[in-house]
C-alpha cells in the first residue's frame, strides 16, 4: 500500500509548486534507506517558505535556492530530515520509514490517501502494532477493545464463531448492525473470524454515515477496511521471511455452579446407598440399581416437607471437566515478502487450530493461503494483485452448556446404554427432558466445511501526471458443505433406535464486482484538490441446497441409497446486481483549511422497482486551528463537522409478493412491495483532535444520527389482505449519539524503558423515535426467551417483561377482592410475600399489576453506559509487557439461563445447602414464582459490567547482537511470546460469561456459549 | 515490454462498457400471484395446498392442539411449552393471555393464521375460477370442478375448525368481503354455518367424477370423488356434533342432520401418511406422548380402569398407582404403556403427574413417517351413533357402538341400549380410541357435556395480535372460575 502512496503523492506534487528567484541551484538524489532505490514524488521545500519541488521519478531534484536556507524533505511514510544548504551544491539524502507515520495516513472513505491530521471524518486506523501485540486468533476479534465507538460481543464464544461488532448506534430495525467489511477493497460476504491477522498490515474502521457515506447504500452501519501485506518493507532483492508458531491451550474461565443439594424426601435408609444412588422417599430401586432411568423403578420423587433444596445427593458423581476438556490451539505461519525495482510480492500461510472445550468435538481449523503482487508494467501501467485461499473446517455443538448446567450432582455420565453403547442416553430416571450431554456429543458426527477464496486484481492507467485510472476486478467464492449424521442405532428417549438419519447442506456465495475509479491529484497553488470519480458494478450470486432422510435401512453405510425415501430437499437462489456511481471531491488549503464533498447514486436490485435508485451524499470540513494560532503545549489543534448520509439495503425477497412453495404447492406467504427502499441513516458528526505536551493525542467525537424508513414487518390482517400474512415496508426513526475519545500516551521513552497507553471510550445512546406498527418482540438469539422489544419512544436494546410486587404500597394497589395489606408482607429479598409464608413452601411473590393487568414493561437495558479500551505497552530492553484491558460499564444481560435452570431446580440461587436455618427459602419459591412460566421478568435481569483482561503479552526480542554471532546472522530476529486472550473477567454476573448474545439482545440462553480462556506460547523468527 | 498505452486504454473502457446490466432480478424461490394463478395447471397448484395449510393448522406444534389436549384433561403436561401448562391449571384461574405481547400468543394465532391462509388460497382459486372464468383444464381434461369443489372443501373445513376452536370469526369468500373491525366478526354457530354451506357446495360440486391427488390430502393413495364426498360428509358432522359450547347447545344440534352426513362418511380411516417432514406431520400429537413430554391424563386411565384414580391429587403422598394385572379396557395395554414413576417436575403440581403415556403410534413417531388417521373411521362411526342416540334410535347407536373399537379393540361390554351408557361410551371412546387424531376432540367432547374443570376457556379469543390489527388496545379473553359462565368460560366441571 505504501507504494500507491508514494505513486499517489508523487502524482499529486510532480507539478512545481511556484516559481522561485534564483541566485543558485541546489540538486540532488533522495533514496529510501531500506532498499536503496530512489523515491519519487518526495517533497523538498525551503524551510519557512511555501517554496518547493518534487523528486522525479528517478528521485532527482533541483531546487533553487539563496543564500544558507535550510532543505527539509519530507514523505508520507518516511521521517522528514533537514539540510543545511551551506556552500553545497548536490545534496543526496537518503531517507527511512518511519512505521508510526504509516499509521498516520487513511485511505478509506477518503478523496486519497490523506494524513490522519487532515481527515475531516472520523476513521481510526489501527495498525500492524495494535494487531499483533497479542495476534488475535481472528480478524473478528482483534479489534475489541481497541477503537472509540466498536462495541463488541461474542455471539457463540466458540472457536471461528463471529464477533459481533457494531460501530457507534445500533440504527436499524430487523436487519444486522453489522459494518460493511472490505479486505485489500473487496466487499467481503464471508465471516471474518477465518481471516487470519498476522496477514494484516491495518484496518481502518469508518465510523458512522458521515464517514462511511462514500460507500452509500451499504455502509449505513459502518465500513471497516483492511490492508494486508504486499512485501514492501525490506531492502529489495532480500526476501523478508516470517516464521510464527504459536501453540496453547483453551479453557473456559470457570464452570458454572449449580446447586449441590434437592429438595426430594430421602428414604430413612438413604444412607446406605450412599456412593450408589440417592434414595429418595417413596421410590422402590431395583437390586444393584446405581442411576439413570430404569423401568424397574415404582414410584417417584416427591417434594420434602421443608421443600428447601438442602439434601444431600446419596452419591455426587457430575462433574463438568467431564465435558468440557482444555483443548490445544494453534497457529503455524510463515510470511515471505520480496521486492525488487519493478515489482513486490508477499506469500503466505497460515494454520490454525482450535479444539475448543467440548469433548468429542475437534474445534475449529483452517489453512490460509495469500498470494499478493504489484507489477509495474510499464512507467504509465501497474497491475496489482490479492489472493486469498481459506480452508476451514468445524465440528461445533450447540446447546450444550445449557444442557450440562441441567444435570443433577447424581448422575452417572458414564453409565452405559442397554446395548453397551457408552453415555447412558436417559441419565435422570426422574426427568425424561434431560438426557446426558455426552452421549450426542459421542454419536452425532457434524462437519461442516468451507472453502474461500477473495481475489482483487488491479490495474492502474497513469494519464497524465495528475490523473490516473485503477480498474479493478475482485471476486469472492465460498463453497460450503455440512454433513449431519445421525447413525442407525441412535437411541432416543422412548428406549428404541432412531433408525438414524442423514442431512447435506452446501451452498456457494458468488461476488464478482467490477469499479472503474478515476484518481486525480493536483495542486493549484495554496490549493491541493483530491478526487475521484467512481463506478462500481456489484453482482452476487448465493445458492444453497439441503437434502435430508431418515431411517437408515442398513448400518454403517451413511449415504443417501440407503434410504427409502428422501424425506425433504429444499433449494434456494438469489441474485443481487447494484450499479453505483460516486464523485468525491478533497480540497486541503495551506494544509489548515480542509473540505470534503461526495455524492452517490446508487441502484440496487434489492430496491423495489418503484425505489431502485437512492443517492447519497456528504458534506465535511476541518480547521487547523494550530496553524494558524501558536498555543503553548498544544502541537496540533483540529475542529471538525461533517453531515453525510448511508444506507442498508433490504434483504432479497422482501420486496416481492410470494407463495410459499413445499412439495410443488403453492401457499401465500408476503404480499410484496414495490417501493421497498433502503433505510437511510443521516449523520452529523462533530470532532476535536489535540496533541498536547509532545506525549499525547486526543481525539474527541460526537455523532448524532437519524436512520428514517426502516425496514418494518408489517402485519396483514389476514382475511383483508387475501391471505397474506406480512408486508415489508419503509418506516420508522431510530436516532442515536454517540460521545467517543481516544487518548493515546507516550509517557516515558527512554533508551531502554518505555511506556505507552492507548484509552478508548464509547458511550452510545440510541432510541426508536418512531414506530408505525404495534411494538414488537426482537426473535430471540440464542434463548428461548423472547426479552427484548421494540417500541416507539423506547430504548432501543430495552429488555421487557413482568416484575414482582416490591413495596406493600404496590401491593395495597392490587389487593385480591376480600384481602387487606396486612395479609402481606416483604421477604428478605425485598418482594412481597403472603405474611408468615416465608421460609415455607408457600412463598410466592407477586406479579405487579395495573389496572387489574400482570404489567409489562421495562426491566431492563442492554445498552452499555460506557465501553473503555485500555491498552498499556512496556518496554524494557529487549522484554515487552502488553496489557489490554476491556471495560464494558454497566449493559444488563438477561439470564435466561439461570431462569430455566430454577425450573430445573438446579440453580445455584435455589441451594439451601450452606444457608442457615432462619433463612433458607424453599425452591418453589424460585421455580413456580421467580421463574415465571418462562416470561422475561425482572428478577432474571442482571448487570453485566465487566472488566476483562483481554490480552497480555510478554515477550521478549533476541538482540540483533546475539542474532548476528549465531548462524552467519541469517536469523535477523527472534520473538518469543507469551500471550493471554481473555485471561480473567471481573464481574457481577452470575453466569459463565457476561459478554453473551449479541450486542443488540445481550442474552444469556440455551444455546449461549461463554468466550475461552487462551493461554499460548509463540515464537517467531525473521529471516 | 511495449504497450501501446492508448490502444489500452481503449480496451480498459470498451470492458466497462458491458456493465450496464438491467437492475430486475427475479425471485427464483418463491412466485408471486401472477405466477402461481397465471394458468389452470397453476390454479391447480394453490387448490394442491389448500388441505396442507388447514392441516398445519390443526396439528403443528405451536398451534392449538396441544393446550386444547391438557385443557381436555385428555393429556398430561406440566410444561410451559405450547401453552399445555396454560391451559390445565388447577384450579383453572388462568384466564388465557390474549396480549399481543404474551409468549404464547402464536399457539391461538397460529393456527387462526394458517386457517385464514388456507381460505385466501380458496378464494384465489374461485377467483379465477368463477370472476375471472378461467377453465381448469389439465391435459386436455377439464379439472374445474375438482379444483372448485376442493377450494369449497378448504373454506368449510377452515372455517369449522375457527367456529369450533375460536368465538367468533370473518367470513370471506371470492363474492364477500368484511371489515377490520371485531364488531364485524360472526359467532361462532354463524361462522358454522358458513362453513356447513360451502362443505354442502363441495358435496354438489363433487357429484362430478374425478380423483384428488394423493398429495392434495396427504394420504396414502388418491381419492375418488365418491370417497371425496365421504371426506366432506364426515367433516360437516363433525362441525355440527362439535360446535356447542355447553350441553343446553347441545340438545339445539340437528342431529338428524348429523346422522345424514355421518351416514354418507368415511368408510375407512382418513390417513396423514406423515412424510418426515413438517409438511405432513402430526407433530402435536408427537409431543403429546413422547417420553419426557405428554402423558395421559389420569381421567382417561381411569376411563380405561375405574380401579385407578382418575384425578392424581397434588399432595407428595398420593401413591403411584399399582399396573393393574387385567385392566377393564383391554387398550390400557395394547395401546398404552405403564409408567411406574414420573418425570414431570413435583413443584409443577402434583396434579399433572400420571402413570400412563400412548405408545400406540411410536412406531411412526420415531422419524415421523408412517400412516396416522386424523380422523378415525371410529370416529365417523361414533358420530353415527351419537346422532341415533339423541335422535331416539338407542338400538341402533348401541349397535354401532358395539360392532366397533369398544368391543372389537377394548373388549369391553357391550353398551345397553340407553342414552347414558351410550353417550358414556361415546365418551369413553372419543378419549381412548381417538387420541390424538384429530385437533380438539376431547376438548369439544368434555365441552358439550359441560365436563372442563370449571373455569376453563369454552373458546378462544380472537387472537390479541390480529385484535391490535384492528386497532384495539383491549384483548378481551376467557377463562378463569371468577369468569365462569358457562358461555365463554366453563362454570361446570367434571370434579
Amino acid at each position: 500500500m505504501k507504494k500507491i502512496l508514494q505513486l499517489s503523492i508523487f502524482l499529486l506534487l510532480l507539478t512545481p509548486v511556484g516559481v522561485f528567484a534564483q541566485e543558485r541551484t541546489v540538486s540532488g538524489k533522495v533514496t529510501s534507506q531500506e532498499d536503496g532505490l530512489p523515491l519519487p514524488g518526495v517533497n523538498v521545500v525551503i524551510k519557512g517558505t511555501a517554496q518547493g519541488v518534487v523528486t522525479d521519478a528517478n528521485g532527482q531534484y533541483s531546487i533553487p535556492v539563496s543564500g544558507d536556507q535550510k532543505l527539509v524533505f519530507s514523505f508520507i511514510g518516511f521521517s522528514p530530515i533537514e539540510e543545511s544548504v551551506g556552500s553545497r551544491s548536490v545534496i543526496d539524502v537518503i531517507l527511512s520509514t518511519d512505521l508510526k507515520m504509516l499509521d498516520e495516513i487513511i485511505i478509506s472513505g477518503v478523496a486519497g490517501a490523506t494524513d490522519k491530521k487532515k481527515m475531516t471524518v472520523s476513521v481510526t486506523k489501527v495498525g500492524e502494532a495494535q494487531l499483533t501485540a497479542v495476534p488475535a486468533m481472528s480478524l473478528a476479534s482483534a479489534l475489541t477493545g481497541k477503537v472509540a465507538g466498536l462495541r463488541t460481543s461474542s455471539v457463540g464464544g466458540a472457536p471461528g464463531q463471529q464477533v459481533d461488532l457494531l460501530l457507534r448506534g445500533d440504527n436499524v430495525l430487523n436487519v444486522s448492525a453489522s459494518p460493511l467489511i472490505l479486505i485489500d477493497g473487496i466487499i467481503m460476504n464471508g465471516s471474518l473470524a477465518d481471516i487470519n491477522v498476522d496477514d494484516v498490515e491495518s484496518m481502518e474502521v469508518i465510523k458512522g454515515a458521515a464517514a462511511s457515506a462514500l460507500y452509500g447504500s451499504r455502509a449505513g452501519n459502518g465500513v471497516i477496511a483492511i490492508t494486508t501485506k504486499r512485501g514492501k518493507s525490506g531492502a529489495a532483492g532480500k526476501p523478508q521471511i516470517t516464521i510464527r508458531n504459536e501453540f496453547g491451550f483453551q479453557s473456559l474461565q470457570q464452570f458454572l455452579e449449580t446447586s449441590e443439594s434437592h429438595m426430594y424426601a430421602l428414604a430413612p435408609d438413604w444412607e446406605q446407598f450412599k456412593g450408589q444412588f440417592t434414595k429418595y422417599n417413596g421410590v422402590t430401586f431395583p437390586a444393584g440399581y446405581t442411576g439413570g432411568q430404569n423401568p424397574a423403578i415404582t414410584g417417584s420423587r416427591v417434594i420434602d416437607t421443608d421443600g428447601y433444596m438442602d439434601n444431600p445427593f446419596g452419591v455426587y458423581r457430575f462433574n463438568p471437566a467431564d465435558v468440557f476438556q482444555t483443548g490445544n490451539s494453534m497457529t503455524n505461519y510463515v510470511g515471505i515478502g520480496n521486492k525488487s525495482e519493478k515489482n513486490n510480492i508477499f506469500l503466505s500461510f497460515e494454520n490454525n487450530v482450535q479444539e475448543g472445550v467440548v469433548q468429542f468435538r475437534d474445534g475449529y481449523s483452517r489453512q490460509n493461503f495469500r498470494f499478493n503482487i504489484d507489477q509495474e508494467i510499464t512507467p504509465w501501467l501497474r497491475i496489482s494483485a490479492s489472493n486469498l485461499f481459506i480452508n476451514r473446517k468445524i465440528q461445533q455443538p450447540s446447546g450444550i452448556f445449557y444442557n450440562v448446567a441441567r444435570m443433577e450432582k447424581d448422575v452417572d455420565l458414564f453409565a452405559p446404554n442397554s446395548d453397551g453403547q457408552p453415555y447412558n442416553l436417559r441419565i435422570n430416571h426422574f426427568n425424561g427432558e434431560v438426557v446426558n450431554p455426552l452421549y450426542g456429543l459421542y454419536k452425532q458426527k457434524d462437519n461442516r466445511q468451507s472453502r474461500r477464496w477473495m481475489g482483487n486484481y488491479t490495474a492502474n492507467l497513469e494519464f497524465t501526471s495528475w490523473l490516473n485510472l485503477d480498474v479493478t476486478q475482485t471476486f469472492e467464492i465460498e463453497n460450503y458443505r455440512r454433513e449431519l449424521i445421525n447413525p442407525k442405532d441412535t437411541w432416543n428417549t422412548q428406549g428404541v433406535y432412531t433408525n438414524g438419519g442423514l442431512t447435506h447442506e452446501s451452498s456457494e456465495t458468488s461476488t464478482q464486482n467490477t469499479q472503474a475509479t478515476f484518481n486525480i491529484n493536483k495542486q493549484f497553488g495554496d490549493l491541493i484538490i483530491k478526487s475521484k470519480l467512481s463506478y462500481l458494478y456489484e453482482n452476487r450470486h448465493f445458492e444453497y441446497t439441503d437434502v435430508s432422510a431418515s431411517v437408515f435401512r442398513v448400518s454403517g453405510i451413511e449415504n443417501f441409497d440407503n434410504f427409502s425415501a428422501i424425506n425433504n430437499a429444499n433449494s434456494e437462489k438469489t441474485n443481487e446486481i447494484a450499479q453505483n456511481y460516486f464523485a468525491i471531491l478533497g480540497l486541503d488549503y495551506k494544509g489548515r483549511y480542509l473540505f470534503d464533498g461526495m455524492f452517490r447514486y446508487d441502484g440496487s436490485s434489492l430496491f423495489g422497482p418503484d425505489a431502485r435508485w437512492n443517492p447519497y451524499y456528504r458534506l465535511s470540513g476541518a480547521y487547523r486551528i494550530s496553524e494558524d494560532v501558536t498555543l503553548p503545549g498544544i502541537d496540533e489543534l483540529k475542529v471538525r463537522v461533517a453531515y453525510g448520509t448511508a444506507g442498508i439495503r433490504p434483504n432479497f425477497d422482501w420486496q416481492y409478493q410470494r407463495f410459499n412453495l413445499s412439495q410443488g404447492n403453492a401457499t401465500k406467504a408476503q404480499d410484496g412491495n414495490r417501493g421497498l427502499k433502503p433505510s437511510q441513516t443521516a449523520e452529523t458528526e462533530f470532532g476535536l483532535n489535540v496533541d498536547f505536551l509532545k506525549r499525547f493525542s486526543f481525539e474527541g467525537t460526537y455523532a448524532h444520527s437519524t436512520t428514517t424508513d426502516q425496514f418494518l414487518n408489517v402485519q396483514l390482517i389476514p382475511f383483508l389482505s387475501g391471505g397474506y400474512s406480512n408486508r415489508w415496508q419503509n418506516a420508522g426513526t431510530i436516532e442515536s449519539k454517540t460521545l467517543e475519545f481516544t487518548l493515546s500516551a507516550n509517557w516515558m521513552k527512554k533508551q531502554d524503558f518505555s511506556w505507552s497507553s492507548n484509552l478508548v471510550f464509547s458511550r452510545v445512546r440510541q432510541q426508536i423515535t418512531e414506530l408505525p406498527i404495534p411494538a414488537y418482540w426482537l426473535e430471540p438469539v440464542s434463548g428461548d426467551v423472547t426479552a427484548f422489544r421494540v417500541a416507539a419512544g423506547e430504548t432501543y436494546g430495552a429488555i421487557y417483561g413482568h416484575r414482582m410486587v416490591r413495596t406493600l404500597d404496590e401491593m395495597s394497589q392490587q389487593l385480591p377482592v376480600g384481602q387487606t395489606i396486612g395479609e402481606y408482607e416483604v421477604n428478605s429479598e425485598g418482594y412481597v410475600i403472603r405474611a408468615g409464608t416465608e421460609g415455607t413452601v408457600n412463598e410466592r411473590p407477586v406479579l405487579y399489576a395495573e389496572n387489574g393487568q400482570t404489567w409489562l414493561g421495562k426491566i431492563g437495558d442492554g445498552n452499555a453506559k460506557f465501553n473503555m479500551g485500555i491498552a498499556n505497552t512496556f518496554k524494557y530492553k529487549a522484554i515487552t509487557l502488553y496489557v489490554l484491558l476491556d471495560w464494558k460499564n454497566g449493559g444488563d444481560v438477561y439470564n435466561s439461563n439461570n431462569q430455566r435452570l430454577a425450573f430445573n431446580n438446579v440453580s445455584k440461587v435455589q441451594d439451601m445447602t450452606n444457608v442457615p436455618d432462619g433463612e433458607k427459602k424453599a425452591a418453589a419459591y424460585w421455580n413456580v414464582g421467580m421463574y415465571d412460566a418462562n416470561f422475561a421478568n425482572a428478577y432474571w435481569v442482571e448487570d453485566a459490567s465487566y472488566m476483562k483482561l483481554r490480552e497480555v503479552a510478554v515477550g521478549y526480542d533476541v538482540p540483533k547482537k546475539v542474532l548476528e554471532k549465531f548462524l552467519k546472522g541469517s536469523i535477523k530476529g527472534i520473538s518469543l511470546k507469551a500471550v493471554g486472550r481473555n485471561l480473567h473477567t471481573f464481574t457481577g454476573y452470575s453466569g459463565y460469561d457476561p459478554e453473551v448474545g449479541t450486542v443488540r439482545q445481550p442474552i444469556d440462553g440455551i444455546g449461549a456459549n461463554p468466550i475461552y480462556r487462551n493461554i499460548a506460547f509463540s515464537l517467531g523468527f525473521n529471516l | 515490454m511495449k504497450i501501446n498505452k492508448f490502444s489500452f486504454i481503449a480496451l480498459a473502457t470498451l470492458g466497462l462498457l458491458f456493465s450496464c446490466e438491467d437492475l430486475d432480478v427475479p425471485n427464483e424461490n418463491t412466485p408471486d400471484f401472477s405466477k402461481v394463478l397465471a394458468t389452470p395447471l397453476d390454479v391447480e397448484t394453490v387448490a394442491a395446498s389448500i388441505y396442507n395449510t388447514v392441516f398445519t393448522g390443526e396439528h403443528r406444534l405451536n398451534g392449538v392442539e396441544p393446550m386444547l389436549a391438557t385443557a381436555a384433561d385428555h393429556a398430561t403436561c406440566s410444561w410451559g411449552n405450547f401453552g399445555m401448562r396454560d391451559m390445565s391449571w388447577e384450579p383453572r384461574d388462568f384466564a388465557w393471555n390474549n396480549t399481543p405481547a404474551y409468549a404464547n400468543q402464536a399457539q391461538s394465532k397460529t393456527s387462526y393464521d394458517r386457517w385464514y391462509s388456507a381460505i385466501g388460497s380458496a378464494i384465489d382459486v374461485l377467483t379465477a375460477i368463477d370472476i375471472q372464468g378461467m377453465d381448469i383444464v389439465i391435459d386436455g381434461v377439464d379439472q374445474t370442478a375438482r379444483a372448485k369443489a376442493f377450494a369449497k372443501f378448504g373454506l368449510g373445513v377452515s372455517y369449522g375448525n375457527l367456529a369450533l376452536v375460536f368465538d367468533r370469526a370473518h367470513v370471506v369468500d371470492e363474492s364477500q368481503s368484511a371489515e377490520g373491525t371485531l364488531d364485524s366478526a360472526l359467532p361462532y354457530e354463524d361462522v358454522a354455518a358458513a362453513a356447513i354451506a360451502y362443505l354442502e357446495e363441495a358435496l354438489a360440486l363433487s357429484n362430478a367424477t374425478f380423483t384428488i391427488p394423493a398429495s392434495w390430502m396427504g394420504g396414502p393413495a388418491d381419492l375418488t370423488s365418491a370417497d371425496f364426498r365421504k371426506v366432506i360428509n364426515t367433516s360437516i358432522a363433525r362441525i355440527l356434533s362439535y360446535l356447542p359450547r355447553n350441553s343446553a347447545e347441545l340438545a339445539g344440534v340437528d342431529w338428524n342432520k348429523v346422522k345424514t352426513h355421518a351416514d354418507a362418511g368415511i368408510t375407512a380411516d382418513w390417513i396423514i401418511q406423515m412424510d418426515g417432514t413438517t409438511r405432513w406431520y402430526m407433530e402435536s400429537g408427537d409431543y403429546l406422548v413422547y417420553p419426557g413430554w405428554g402423558r395421559t391424563d389420569m381421567y382417561v386411565v381411569n376411563l380405561m380402569e375405574p380401579s385407578l384414580p382418575q384425578h392424581w391429587e397434588d399432595s407428595p403422598t398420593f401413591p403411584h398407582p399399582a399396573q393393574p394385572a387385567t385392566p377393564m379396557d383391554d387398550r390400557l395395554v395394547s395401546d398404552f404403556a405403564y409408567l411406574s414413576s414420573n418425570d414431570f417436575l413435583p413443584a409443577r403440581g402434583y396434579y399433572h403427574y400420571s402413570c400412563y403415556r400412548l405408545k400406540r403410534y411410536d412406531a411412526q413417531y420415531v422419524a415421523g413417517i408412517g400412516p396416522k388417521p386424523t380422523v378415525m373411521l371410529a370416529e365417523n362411526d361414533l358420530l353415527k351413533a351419537e346422532a341415533r342416540a339423541y335422535t331416539g334410535d338407542l338400538a341402533g347407536a348401541a349397535a354401532i357402538i358395539n360392532a366397533g373399537t369398544r368391543v372389537t379393540r377394548g373388549g369391553l361390554d357391550p353398551v345397553a341400549a340407553n342414552l347414558t351408557d351410550i353417550v358414556k361410551a361415546i365418551h369413553h371412546e372419543r378419549h381412548v380410541e381417538l387420541y390424538t387424531t384429530g385437533c380438539g376432540i376431547q376438548f369439544f367432547e368434555m365441552r358439550k357435556r359441560d365436563l372442563l374443570q370449571v373455569g376453563t376457556p369454552l373458546h378462544l379469543p380472537v387472537p390479541g395480535q390480529t385484535l391490535q390489527l384492528f386497532g384495539l388496545t383491549q384483548f378481551y379473553t376467557f377463562g378463569t372460575t371468577a369468569n365462569a359462565d358457562g358461555e365463554g368460560t366453563s362454570d361446570g366441571g367434571w370434579r
